[in-house]
């Protein structure tokens, strides 16, 4: 009887626990994303290819590694931007860069600060006959390095992203991993 | 608990040592590659971006012979190289920032080994479209192909003569006509199976600072000619984009 309390009163500490194991499991990688991001000081440190514009160097479903703490962009370089207006990220080779001069050689930003403005660049997929131009918002024919650029692609992993292009394809595959995630962890401590 | 815990994190850090040590290039072999490049047939005419455009704006065409020899790159991890030649010029006549456009690019592809991802599914997993495109191979191989990269006789080495270029050069100001001191240079990016990209002009390490030049493949520099059919007070004007005058000018160019 004595025993029967006690498990009675284990049982929700344990539960607990692996509430907080799953909460563990998920903020360490909440952690290793934003130490990444903070590390290539970019938005978003590693991307899925989503399309197959530059193929043959990237394949649907790729890892790109990025990194953003370069001032510049030069020719030949892969970099991933974000069209104004739209929220998915391109990758893309840069095959143009101008130094544009403006008429005063500086521009003022909005905080009133001074600053130079960034190399103009066009960029093109390997796949893809025609350069960007048409890709880029209405009034914008070349890109800013400072406003556009997310980072510039350093690494290469093939196909690991597939598994994330499955699931923002097939949302119950989301419920269903997040599900068994979860069953995983409460039946660890069973043994 | 604890002991859980640590696993976790140690399963963590096992991935993050495989994802760092994959960002390590793989050393490249001791022999470096040589590229030679010169600028040969230069010209300069006037065209629109595409057919509806109302702009104007001038056109570089520049032909080039190139002679590389890129063989040394291509390693077991090399998936495919990007070969293009960019021509640079000072974006202003007293500005030093060069302006940088690439007007001919390759894709090298890596060999096909017998142990290499294609030959592998095709030996273990082969379709009907492979098996045609086996045919096919043979009948180019009988037939010769002529500037496809299969035809080359070793992965890496290029010769080209008076090559055409694949795209224009042009300038947000529109103006390219008599333009000094522009170069062609030769550059490469080696695309890895896995791990890191590699740029002739150096990798992650040496390019957390600045982009070096590169080392092989500069041309000499040379000047771009007048506008081809124009009257020599019409290209002097280099006070921003103009509109041109009707009826100046030539039809639409090629891109």
């Amino acid at each position: 009887m004595f025993s029967d309390i006690t498990a009675a009163l284990s049982n929700p500490r344990q539960s607990l626990q692996q509430v907080l194991n799953f909460a563990l499991v998920l903020s360490t990688a909440f952690m290793l994303w934003k130490s990444l991001s903070v590390i290539s000081n970019s938005p978003s440190p590693i991307v899925v290819v989503l399309s197959g514009s530059m193929e043959p160097a990237f394949q649907r479903g790729d890892l790109l590694f990025l990194w953003n703490r370069d001032v510049g962009a030069e020719v030949g370089e892969i970099v991933v931007y974000n069209v104004k207006g739209k929220d998915i990220p391109i990758v893309h080779r840069v095959v143009r860069k101008h130094v544009t001069v403006p008429v005063s050689g500086v521009e003022a930003t909005e905080n009133g600060t001074m600053s130079l403005s960034g190399p103009k660049l066009l960029t093109k997929g390997d796949n893809n006959v025609a350069d960007d131009t048409e890709l880029y918002a209405r009034s914008q024919s070349y890109l800013d390095r400072n406003e556009d650029l997310i980072g510039s692609v350093r690494g290469y992993i093939p196909a690991v992203g597939y598994v994330t292009i499955m699931l923002s394809e097939h949302p119950w595959m989301k419920t269903a991993m997040l599900g068994i995630m979860g069953v995983m962890v409460i039946l660890q401590r069973e043994q | 608990m604890a002991h859980l815990v640590r696993d976790e994190l140690s399963s963590y850090s096992r991935v993050g040592i495989i994802a760092f040590l994959s960002l390590i290039p793989v050393p490249t072999s001791t022999s470096q590659p040589s590229a030679k490049i010169t600028a040969r047939d230069i010209q300069v005419v006037k065209g629109r971006p595409h057919y509806y455009s109302p702009k104007r704006e001038e056109y570089a065409q520049i032909r080039f012979d190139l002679d590389a020899d890129l063989s040394p790159l291509v390693t077991w991890n090399t998936k495919q190289l990007f070969v293009y030649v960019t021509a640079s010029y000072p974006s202003t006549a007293t500005r030093a920032e060069q302006s940088e456009s690439v007007i001919w690019d390759m894709i090298i592809p890596a060999t096909a080994t017998p142990w290499s991802w294609t030959n592998l599914k095709s030996t273990y997993f082969p379709d009907k479209k492979t098996i045609r495109a086996n045919k096919n191979k043979n009948k180019q191989g009988a037939s010769k192909g002529k500037s496809s990269t299969t035809a080359l006789s070793k992965p890496g080495r290029i010769n080209l003569k008076n090559q055409k270029p694949k795209y224009q050069v042009t300038d947000p100001t529109g103006l390219m006509s008599e333009r000094s001191n522009v170069t062609l240079q030769v550059s490469w990016n080696v695309q890895p199976w896995v791990g890191a990209l590699v740029w002739d002009k150096g990798y992650l390490g040496s390019r957390v600072g600045s982009w070096k030049p590169g080392r092989v493949g500069t041309s000499k520099s040379f000047d771009l000619p007048a506008l081809k059919g124009s009257k020599p007070e019409i290209v002097k004007e280099t006070d921003g984009p103009k509109t041109p005058r009707a009826g100046e000018g030539r039809p639409i160019t090629e891109i």
